[in-house]
C-alpha cells in the first residue's frame, strides 16, 4: 500500500518533470524517449550500480530515464511498482524481475501496449517478451565460485552452500552452478544447502548448527550479501577466520571490510554497471527499430584481498550512489 | 431522621438540546438503602453521574454532610467517600480480586522500591481476604482471575471493592440485573450488610419487587425531576408505577416538580 | 445469615498448585526440555558443544530483547509491527553517529548506545500517540511506522548496509564473553529479560499494563491515565527495539537494512507461543523466553540432524498453532458463566 502511494507520487512527479525540456535530440525531433528501470528492489548497491550505468548511458543517448524499486526483494513488492510504471506508458521498461512466472502477465500487458521490454540481471519465464536479456550468467557464477572455493580448500574437505530463499532465479542459478561443479571435485564432500531466508541472523544460526555438527567444515559458498554477512559472523564467533574459507557473491561495505580482514576470502563480483549501460543501449536500439542482441552475458570478476585495490577490479565494486 | 448525608438540590443538566435533569433533587441518609427509580429517560444515570463526579451539573447544589461540594472528577467524589458500582462492574477479568480491589489505589512497598512503583502484593492480598471475609464473601481461589468466578461472586467483589474505599455513599447500578435467583439473594444480603455499616446505599433498579423488598426509602424521578418520595411500607408497586408515569406525586412540594 | 457463599475458605497454596499444574507455561517448559533432551541424545557433540550453545544464545538475544517489549504491548491487547524497522533505523542512526564521532573509544560507543535508545523511544512514542490519542488501531499505526522507519533508514543509507562499527563495540560486546564463557550479548539480553519480568509482575507499571489490556474502561474509571500508560508501553517497545538495534550492530559489525523484515512476526509468535494473550491482560516474560527458544532450538536441532528445511518450517508452524490452541482450551475450561 505504502509503496504504491509512493510510486504514484513518484509517477506524477516524473510525468511533470518529463514534460519539461530536458532531453537531447530524439528520433525525428520529437520528444525524447522515456525509459524506466524497475529495480529488483530499491536501495541495494547492485541495483543502484545498474541504475547508475543506465542513467549514464541514457544521458549519453539523450533519453529520459528514471528508476523505481520495491522495498524488498520480492514479487509482492515489485508488482505494484511495475503496474504503476506501466500506467505511466514509458517507451521502454528495463526490469529486473523478482519472479520468473509471476511477473509474466503484467509484462505481457506492457508488451501488448507497445512498451519495449529489456530484462536486466534476472529474467521472466517468457523470453519472447523482451527485446534483450542482459544478465550475468548466474549459473556460470556459481561454477566459478565452486572452482574458487575448491582451490581455496586445497581440493579436499567438507563444503556447504548458504542459500537465500528457494525461488529467486539468480541465487537458485548460482547454487545450481556451484553444486554441479563441486560434484566434479572428488576430494570434496558437499554437505548440502541451508537457506537463510535472506536474513543474516538465520544464516549465522544455520551456519553455526552445521559447523557444530561438522567441526572440520572447510568452506562455505554464500550466494549473496545477506548470506555472506551472516556466515562471516558465524565464522568469527567460532574464531575460525581463515580456517573456514568463505566465497561470497556481490559486495557491500561491511563485506569489503571482511575481505580486508581476511574473514571472507573471495567475492564473485558482477558488473551491474555494464548491465545498465547495455540495457539502455538495447532499449534505445529497439525503439529506433534497429536490431537488438537477444542475450548479453556480462562477465564476473573474482575479488580478493590482494586485488581489491587494483583499479581494474575496484571499478566493479558496487556503488552506493551514482556519481 | 438525622441530617441528610448526601443531598442534591435543583440540579439542572442539558446535553445538546435535551434537558436530562430539570431541577432534580435527591436525598440519602447514612445507614439506609434508598432506591432511585424512574422510567427510561427519567434522568437516573445522569443524576448518579453528577453525584459521583463523572458529570458536572449546569446548575444546582450538592451537599455532603450539609456542606456544599463540587466534584470535578470521579476521583474527587472518591476522595469524599463516594463510590460507584457500575452495571458493567468495571473489573479487569484477567486479574485477581486483590488487584481489582486496589485498582488505581495500589499499595507500594515501603522505602526506595516503593518509590519505583514496586507493589506490596502480600499486604494487598491480606487486606483483600480480610475485606471479603468481613462481608461474608468466601472465594475458593482468592488469587485466580476474576473471570473464573461466577456472576454473583464477581458482583460481590465489585461491591466489596466499593465498600473498602467508600466511607459514605455507594451508588449501585442494577446490581442484580444479570444474576439468577440464588445469587440475587446473596447480593441483596451483602447490600444490607453494607447498609448496616452506616453507609448510604443508593440502588438503581428496574425491578419493582426488589426495590420494595430491600429499600428503606424510595425516590422517584420523572422527566429530570423528583416527583415522589416513599418510605418502606408507604408504597405499593402500583403507586411506584403511577409516580413514574406522572399520575401521582407523593412527599414532594409542588415547586420541586416545576 | 452472614455467609454469602458456600465455598470453603481460601487455602493459601490451593490456587497456586492448581495454577502450576494447569498453566500453559508448565507444558511449554516441558516441551522445550523434551526437545533439548531429544537433540542432546541424538547429536550430543554437536548440539551440546560450547560453540553451538553460545551461538544459538547469542543470535537469539536480539529477538529476545524485541520480544520482551512486544510482551508488554500485547499485554495491552495491542500489537507493534514496527519493531524490526525501528531496530534498523536505530542501528543506522547509532552507527552513523559513532562514525561521525570517529575513534573507537568507550565514549563513542556510549554515545552510539544513547542514540539507538533515543531513536527507539521516538518511534515508540509516536506509535503510542497514534494508538492512544489519535485512536488509530495499533495494527494500522504500527504498520505505518514500520514503513516510515525503514523508509527513512533506506533514504539515509541509500539502501546500503553500513560498516564501521567501532572495534570496542564489536570485539567486546559482539564477540566477548563474561568469564570467557557467557557472551556479553546474552548477558545483556538476560538483564533486559529479568528486568522486564520484574517490572511486569512486581510494579505498578506492569499491573497497569495488564489493566489496560483486560479492562481499560475500568482502569479509566479508577483514575488511571490509560492513554498515558499506552504511550509509555509503546515507548518501551520502541526503546527495546533501539537496544536490539545496538546489539545487532555489535553482533554483525554492520547495520543491515534488509534482514529484519520478519522480526516483528517472529516476536509476536514468540510472545503468543509463550502464553501471553493477544486479547490482553495475561502476560508472561518467562513464557516469551520459551517462545523465543522453541523455534530456535527446533531449527538448530533440525539442521544438525540434517532434517529437510521444509519440515523445519512445518514443525515450527504446527507447534505454534498447537500451543495457542491448547491455551485457548485451558482458557475456556477455566472460565465459567
Amino acid at each position: 500500500m505504502r509503496t504504491s502511494v509512493l510510486s504514484l507520487s513518484a509517477a506524477v512527479l516524473a510525468l511533470v518533470a518529463g514534460c519539461s525540456d530536458t532531453g537531447g535530440p530524439a528520433a525525428g525531433g520529437a520528444e525524447p524517449y522515456k525509459i524506466t528501470y524497475v529495480q529488483g528492489m530499491a536501495g541495494n548497491p547492485f541495483f543502484t550500480s545498474l541504475t547508475c550505468g543506465a542513467q549514464e548511458r541514457a544521458k549519453e543517448l539523450g533519453v529520459q530515464f528514471d528508476a523505481q524499486g520495491g522495498k524488498d526483494y520480492s514479487p509482492q513488492s515489485q508488482t505494484p511498482i511495475l503496474n504503476g510504471v506501466i500506467a505511466q506508458k514509458p517507451d521502454a521498461i528495463v526490469i529486473s524481475p523478482m519472479a520468473g512466472e509471476a511477473m509474466v502477465p503484467a509484462l505481457s500487458k506492457a508488451k501488448a501496449a507497445g512498451i519495449k521490454l529489456v530484462f536486466a540481471d534476472s529474467v521472466a519465464d517468457d523470453a519472447t517478451l523482451a527485446v534483450s536479456q542482459i544478465a550475468s550468467d548466474n549459473y556460470a557464477g556459481g561454477v566459478l565460485a565452486a572452482q574458487t572455493l575448491a582451490k581455496q580448500v586445497g581440493e579436499k574437505g567438507k563444503v556447504m552452500v548458504m542459500g537465500a530463499k528457494p525461488g529467486i532465479s539468480t541465487t537458485d542459478a548460482r547454487q545450481k552452478g556451484f553444486e554441479d561443479e563441486i560434484g566434479k571435485h572428488a576430494g570434496i564432500t558437499y554437505l548440502g544447502p541451508q537457506y537463510s531466508e535472506s536474513q543474516p541472523a538465520t544464516a549465522t544460526s544455520k551456519f553455526a548448527a552445521v559447523f557444530a555438527a561438522n567441526s572440520d567444515l572447510a568452506g562455505v559458498f554464500a550466494v549473496s550479501t545477506q548470506e555472506v554477512e551472516g556466515v562471516a559472523t558465524g565464522v568469527q564467533n567460532a574464531s575460525k577466520s581463515g580456517a573456514v574459507h568463505i566465497v561470497g557473491f556481490d559486495t557491500s561495505d561491511p563485506i569489503l571490510d571482511d575481505v580486508r580482514n581476511g574473514v571472507v576470502e573471495s567475492l564473485i563480483v558482477q558488473q551491474p554497471l555494464q548491465m545498465g549501460v547495455d540495457a539502455v543501449t538495447q532499449a534505445v536500439a529497439a525503439l529506433k527499430g534497429e536490431t537488438t542482441t537477444p542475450k548479453i552475458s556480462t562477465p564476473f570478476v573474482v575479488l580478493t584481498k590482494d586485488n581489491m585495490t587494483q583499479p581494474d577490479v575496484a571499478k566493479f565494486i558496487y556503488k552506493t550512489t551514482c556519481d | 431522621m438525622a441530617e441528610p448525608l448526601l443531598e442534591a438540590r435543583g440540579i439542572r443538566k442539558r446535553f445538546d438540546h435535551v434537558d436530562a435533569l430539570r431541577g432534580a433533587d435527591f436525598t440519602a441518609y447514612a445507614g439506609e438503602i434508598v432506591s432511585l427509580i424512574g422510567d427510561n429517560g427519567a434522568g437516573k444515570s445522569t443524576l448518579v453521574k453528577v453525584l459521583s463526579g463523572a458529570v458536572r451539573p449546569d446548575s444546582g447544589r450538592i451537599l455532603l454532610d450539609g456542606e456544599p461540594v463540587a466534584f470535578s472528577s470521579p476521583t474527587d467524589a472518591q476522595t469524599a467517600g463516594i463510590e460507584t458500582v457500575y452495571q458493567d462492574l468495571a473489573l479487569a477479568p484477567a486479574l485477581g480480586p486483590a488487584a481489582n480491589l486496589f485498582m488505581g489505589r495500589e499499595v507500594t512497598r515501603r522505602g526506595p522500591l516503593g518509590r519505583l512503583g514496586f507493589l506490596d502484593k502480600a499486604s494487598m492480598r491480606d487486606s483483600t481476604i480480610k475485606e471479603l471475609a468481613s462481608l461474608g464473601v468466601r472465594l475458593a481461589d482468592v488469587d485466580g482471575p476474576i473471570s473464573t468466578l461466577s456472576g454473583g461472586q464477581r458482583q460481590s467483589v465489585a461491591i466489596v471493592r466499593a465498600v473498602t474505599w467508600a466511607k459514605r455513599v455507594i451508588f449501585m447500578d442494577e446490581p442484580t440485573a444479570a444474576l439468577g435467583v440464588v445469587q440475587t439473594r446473596r447480593v441483596l444480603d451483602l447490600i444490607r450488610q453494607v447498609r448496616d455499616r452506616g453507609i448510604a446505599v443508593v440502588l438503581i433498579s428496574h425491578s419493582m419487587p426488589q426495590v420494595l423488598e430491600v429499600s428503606d426509602r424510595i425516590e422517584v424521578l420523572r422527566l429530570g425531576a423528583r416527583v415522589a418520595r416513599f418510605t418502606t411500607g408507604e408504597a405499593k408497586a402500583e403507586d411506584l408505577v403511577a409516580a413514574m408515569t406522572g399520575l401521582l406525586t407523593h412527599g414532594v412540594t409542588l415547586e420541586e416538580t416545576a | 445469615m452472614t455467609s454469602v457463599s458456600i465455598e470453603e475458605a481460601p487455602r493459601p497454596s490451593a490456587g497456586l498448585r492448581r495454577r502450576l499444574t494447569a498453566s500453559p507455561l508448565t507444558y511449554l517448559s516441558a516441551s522445550l526440555a523434551a526437545m533439548i533432551a531429544v537433540f542432546s541424545v541424538a547429536a550430543p557433540e554437536a548440539f551440546l558443544s560450547a560453540y553451538n550453545i553460545q551461538t544459538m544464545l547469542t543470535v537469539t538475544s536480539v529477538l529476545l530483547v524485541l520480544s520482551v517489549g512486544m510482551t508488554f504491548v500485547i499485554a495491552t491487547a495491542g500489537i507493534d509491527l514496527s519493531v524490526g524497522s525501528v531496530l534498523v533505523f536505530s542501528a543506522v542512526m547509532s552507527l552513523r553517529t559513532m562514525t561521525a564521532l570517529g575513534g573507537s573509544g568507550f565514549g563513542v560507543v556510549l554515545a552510539g548506545f544513547a542514540v539507538a535508545v533515543v531513536s527507539g523511544v521516538v518511534w515508540g512514542t509516536l506509535n503510542g500517540l497514534l494508538v492512544a490519542k489519535a485512536k488509530v488501531p495499533a495494527l494500522i499505526s504500527t504498520l505505518g511506522t514500520m514503513g516510515a522507519a525503514l523508509g527513512i533508514a533506506q533514504l539515509v543509507t541509500g539502501g546500503n548496509d553500513l560498516s564501521g562499527v567501532p572495534k570496542a563495540l564489536y570485539e567486546t560486546v559482539g564477540l566477548g564473553k563474561l568469564f570467557g564463557v557467557v557472551p556479553w550479548l546474552v548477558v545483556i539480553a538476560l538483564v533486559v529479560t529479568v528486568a522486564g519480568a520484574v517490572v511486569l509482575n512486581q510494579t505498578r507499571f506492569g499491573r497497569y499494563t495488564l489493566f489496560v489490556g483486560s479492562g481499560a474502561e475500568a482502569a479509566r474509571r479508577s483514575g488511571i491515565n490509560v492513554d498515558l500508560h499506552l504511550i509509555k508501553v509503546y515507548g518501551l517497545a520502541g526503546l527495546l527495539a533501539g537496544v536490539a538495534g545496538f546489539l545487532d550492530l555489535a553482533l554483525f559489525a554492520s547495520a543491515n537494512i534488509a534482514g529484519h523484515s520478519t522480526d516483528n512476526l517472529q516476536a509476536v509468535a514468540a510472545v503468543v507461543l509463550g502464553g501471553t494473550s493477544l486479547f490482553g491482560g495475561v502476560a508472561t516474560i518467562p513464557g516469551t523466553v520459551i517462545g523465543v527458544f522453541i523455534p530456535a532450538v527446533l531449527q538448530n536441532g533440525f539442521v544438525i540432524l540434517k532434517v529437510q528445511t521444509f519440515w523445519q518450517e512445518v514443525a515450527i508452524g504446527v507447534v505454534l498453532v498447537l500451543a495457542v490452541y491448547i491455551d485457548q482450551l485451558k482458557r475456556k475450561s477455566r472460565e465459567k458463566s
